[in-house]
């Protein structure tokens, strides 16, 4: 539960100083995205506040874009920062990067018999394929899901990637290659149930794709898959 | 890949939304972002996963033929059309005449809409015009091979405001009129993000409704850095941006 101090002696409407104390509580990080806000019949049973005043407030609150309401369920807080990338650079769109941003690895596993990957890596549908996947975070809040395929030609060592902090193509041209090519391109789609819970996002959402392939002398030796969530992510190009 | 003892095409019976498109967006999702096999255009397997009629399975099917996400032989058998159509070099963006071109597509352009207008409060907040600023806007849908590609909203500058009876302007996009195909160092602030596209815009893209797609936001301005064209460029899904490092 979210603790307000209410002032009925105070100059400042009983409304304002909600939108102050969340304004504050924000600011401070005592609340964080999707933390729940008291509700109207709370407040008037805690802090004997009208809901007319809470509702005057979470609706400021809402135009101010710090809280968001679903219906029957409450008001949230709206608290996510967007990540905005030069579209220039590919590396900041195949891999998120900040010093904020944290990589984890979520799982690793040999995939086989996968149509789709064995034709992008060109290798035969018995051979395994490692599948990474793993969640950029900023503030425990994902940035981008990524899932990494290797080609069972490279003997990649994730963790040492990772440990590395460093962009997965100079990464890959540092161990394995400095021949390397790279192939990039996005595309816009809708979440499926699964990105949409690991993006923090509803189903459906828009998510901004972008498929990047690592090219050793023509032949395909990793893809990344790198999914955003539309409404959290955008690429700029400035030229001015 | 697809399971059945996984599904990954959900539908909820008890949605306001027809099951049809419920699992024409599935499939465009997964399609999207490569998430399928060959079994994705079998009518009887997709059948089997979401335990509906055929009949509802078919109309998914006809959507994704309308989006161009599938497409549909002489003998009714589906397959995926989605695929990369554009590359473009050294990692730039280039304009969507550039990536129709690259195509090898018929390029077709369609301009209506257009007026001369105030710049209002609302627009000046978005964009770098002043308040009652006299500006020209003009809607226009870019089409490739007579399929739209991409609708825009398009904001000139007093200073550029082309001349409405010049059809030869109305058939040049956008840059040529600013000058950016001589000049690319023209300067400008591009915004590319995805987002959920209105039924209005869908329909212009001849798209299903509830689709998201790109949306770039676009402003040029001259050496002075004075703003001489605002424009929003919403991008059919089929559009596809590639780029080489």
């Amino acid at each position: 539960m979210i603790y307000f101090s209410m002032d009925k002696t105070s100059k400042v409407p009983l409304y304002k100083q909600i939108i102050n104390q969340v304004e504050m509580k924000i600011r401070n990080r005592e609340i964080k995205h999707l933390d729940q806000l008291p509700s109207e019949s709370q407040f008037e049973n805690i802090y004997h506040v009208s809901s007319f005043v809470v509702k005057k407030a979470y609706k400021d609150l809402e135009d101010m874009g710090y809280v968001f309401r679903i219906k029957g369920k409450g008001t949230f807080v709206q608290k996510r920062d967007t990540y905005s990338a030069n579209a220039f650079n590919l590396g900041e769109i195949s891999v998120p990067r900040s010093p904020e941003f944290r990589l984890k690895l979520l799982s690793q596993i040999e995939v086989d018999h996968d149509y789709q990957i064995c034709r992008l890596l060109k290798v035969s549908c018995d051979e395994k394929v490692m599948l990474y996947k793993l969640v950029s975070l900023n503030e425990d809040l994902p940035i981008a899901f990524l899932e990494l395929y290797v080609s069972p030609k490279l003997d990649f060592n994730i963790h040492s990637w990772i440990l590395s902090k460093k962009n997965i193509e100079k990464y890959l041209q540092q161990h394995y290659t400095n021949k390397l090519e790279v192939v990039s391109n996005i595309n816009a789609a809708s979440a499926d149930k699964i990105l949409a819970e690991i993006l923090y996002i509803s189903t459906d959402d828009p998510i901004f794709v972008a498929n990047t392939a690592f090219y050793d002398s023509d032949i395909q030796i990793a893809h990344l898959k790198t999914f955003y969530p539309g409404d959290y992510t955008y690429f700029e190009a400035i030229t001015i | 890949m697809i399971k059945k003892k996984d599904p990954v095409i959900q539908i909820d019976k008890r949605s306001n939304e027809p099951v049809e498109i419920q699992i024409a967006n599935h499939i465009k999702a997964l399609v999207l972002t490569y998430k399928y096999d060959q079994n994705i255009t079998n009518l009887a397997y997709i059948q089997s996963l979401v335990d509906i009629e055929l009949s509802s399975v078919k109309k998914a099917f006809d959507i994704l033929v309308n989006d161009r996400i599938f497409g549909v032989d002489e003998y009714q058998n589906y397959y995926v059309t989605y695929q990369d159509v554009v590359r473009v070099g050294r990692g730039y963006v280039t304009s969507v005449f550039d990536n129709i071109k690259y195509l090898n597509q018929k390029f077709s352009m369609k301009v209506f809409d257009q007026k001369n207008m105030k710049c209002d409060r609302s627009l000046a907040k978005l964009t770098e015009f002043r308040t009652g600023d006299i500006i020209h806007y003009q809607k226009r849908i870019y089409y490739g091979d007579d399929q739209p590609k991409a609708y825009m909203e398009l904001y000139f500058s007093k200073d550029r405001i082309p001349n409405i009876e010049d059809k030869a302007v109305h058939e040049l996009p956008y840059y040529h009129i600013i000058g950016v195909d001589q000049n690319p160092k023209v300067p400008s602030y591009r915004k590319l993000e995805v987002i959920r596209f209105s039924d209005e815009v869908n329909a212009y893209l001849n798209q299903s409704i509830k689709s998201n797609g790109f949306y770039s936001q676009e402003s040029y301005f001259n050496e002075d850095k004075d703003i001489l064209l605002y424009v929003n460029i919403y991008l059919n899904l089929s559009y596809f941006i590639r780029l080489v490092g």
